[in-house]
């Protein structure tokens, strides 16, 4: 939420936040840091990459479930962006393309062999240890605890269903923005979706108070 | 009025505000009626909460990314390169699509071609001489027709390379026994091997030999510059066809981005090597329309060099 916010403000789409983005006037294409970045102008991409490092980390650690490989490929990620630049079509689309790019190099590395996506299993000690048979409220959840089971319950999740609901939970994309990014068809987008809520739902539902 | 599954399907788009108008109102009607789906409704609610407080702890690391990040660009020699090379072939190529240059630019460009290309010519012949003194009965004669006819681009032209022209660097050991029998543009196996040996990779310096071949002797003094400038070119094709070689063997070692864009740039000098190959079969005898196709030549042999060395 907060990274959507971020590159809402920073793009002057809108003061709200859904629905307006479409609508919203955009910078002057000349001053924008994205066109004076295409222009070779070295402060122009580092506005860029102060503004979107945060949510393409956020999004690169969903993907991969480690801090420094995070980080590493977060730089990786700026590192293609500031190659391809020049083949950006829409200013506007930027923070879609970047992501996209940010998706490739998550992908490419767990599909390298370097690293398989680790997945937790529901009898996790640490998801045992919080499941005790109270149904705790959502808000009385320790911060700590918290981030652990759903961190460890987003790893659970396949490949695609990850990408997919850390794209609409965590990053506040569209459907259509996720179709953009993964290139998935969108009624497999909605299924994904659908299939990751779901699966988050199980394992986090006990801590929740909320039915399963 | 909705019924409670058809509701239930509608319920993460509404939370995702994903709908319609017409939709969302509906299941807004819905959820105002029915106290079950309004449960779920509001577990959505909570769950969606629950994920806007999740925290990774990595969020605060990505502002001292920028310094790695700055450092990889600078890096990124390459590819400056490559936007440079695509910069300067992009400003010449008009230069030669111009209708024509003014009288007194034309008639200064063309004494400062002339005498640089006089001046390395002589340099070279004097310098090198000594080395080759028996190959100038194979040199085979060029046929712009035939180029010109089957080679609009730079590939073509590079399969009708005689091979003698390569021979000469490539076999300095031949002697003008085993060559001068041998038809103009035909291979014997010997010379086909010999000449495959010194293409292998590893055969370090194979294309500055290439490039810099020797004139041979007696040649130079009954050579037209037509037939001097023919032979550069030909020199330039076989070492292109050599970095080609060791080109297309490393290729996959190449990040796929990094060798389209490669690619891009090669054709982009391709397409300026077939301009100016068409300006100076057309206008054989204009020196600055030679500069330019043996620059673009040059570029080419440099930009495979780099694509020869460039790491993933």
């Amino acid at each position: 939420m907060m990274e959507r916010l971020a590159i809402e403000t920073f793009d002057a789409a809108a003061a709200s936040q859904s629905g307006a983005r479409k609508t919203a006037p955009q910078m002057s294409t000349a001053s924008t840091p994205i066109a004076r970045a295409r222009r070779g102008d070295a402060e122009g991409f580092r506005l860029l990459f102060e503004r979107y490092s945060r949510p393409v980390i956020s999004f690169v650690f969903d993907m991969v479930g480690d801090r420094a490989l995070a980080e590493d490929l977060t730089q990786e990620t700026f590192v293609r962006a500031y190659r391809h630049l020049g083949e950006l079509r829409e200013e506007e689309k930027f923070s879609t393309w970047l992501f996209s790019i940010a998706k490739n190099v998550a992908r490419e590395h767990l599909r390298s062999g370097e690293r398989r996506a680790t997945k937790v299993e529901l009898d996790d000690e640490s998801v045992l240890e919080l499941r005790d048979g109270r149904q705790t409220p959502a808000g009385e959840l320790l911060d700590k605890e918290l981030n652990s089971v759903v961190r460890r319950a987003l790893g659970a999740l396949d490949e695609d269903k990850r990408m997919v609901f850390a794209l609409k939970i965590f990053q506040q994309r569209s459907y259509e923005e996720i179709v953009e990014i993964t290139g998935f068809s969108l009624p497999k987008v909605k299924t994904d979706l659908h299939r990751a809520r779901a699966e988050m739902r199980r394992r986090i539902g006990p801590y929740m108070g909320v039915k399963q | 009025m909705m019924k409670c599954q058809e509701c239930e399907n509608f319920l993460e788009g509404y939370v995702d505000g994903e709908l319609e108008a017409r939709d969302r109102d509906a299941v807004g009607a819905h959820l105002a009626a029915c106290a079950l789906c309004a449960d779920a409704h509001q577990a959505l609610v909570s769950e969606a909460s629950l994920y806007a407080s999740y925290e990774r702890g990595v969020e605060a690391a990505a502002p001292r990314l920028w310094g790695g990040v700055e450092a990889r660009i600078r890096a990124e020699k390459t590819v400056g390169d490559v936007g440079l090379l695509q910069r300067v072939s992009a400003w010449f190529a008009p230069l030669l699509t111009a209708p024509r240059f003014s009288p007194a630019l034309t008639a200064a460009l063309v004494l400062v071609a002339v005498l640089l290309t006089v001046g390395v010519m002589k340099l070279t012949g004097s310098r090198e001489q000594p080395q080759q003194p028996t190959l100038a009965t194979n040199v085979p004669q060029y046929d712009p027709n035939r180029v010109a006819a089957t080679s609009p681009t730079m590939q073509p032209a590079a399969t009708s390379t005689p091979a003698a022209v390569v021979a000469p660097s490539a076999a300095p050991g031949a002697s003008p026994e085993q060559k001068s029998p041998q038809p103009e543009n035909r291979k014997s196996p010997s010379d086909e091997q010999r000449r495959r040996a010194n293409e292998l990779p590893g055969g370090g310096g194979r294309v500055e030999q290439a490039v810099n071949a020797t004139p041979t002797p007696g040649r130079d003094s009954k050579a037209t510059p037509d037939q001097l400038v023919r032979e550069a070119e030909q020199r330039y094709i076989a070492a292109i066809r050599m970095l080609e070689r060791d080109v297309k063997s490393r290729r996959s070692l190449l990040d796929p981005q990094t060798a389209a864009r490669f690619d891009e740039t090669l054709a982009a000098i391709d397409r300026s090597i077939g301009e100016t190959r068409r300006t100076v079969r057309k206008h054989g005898s204009d020196p600055v329309a030679v500069q330019y196709m043996l620059s673009a030549y040059a570029k080419k042999v440099e930009v495979l060099r780099e694509m020869a060395h460039a790491e993933r």
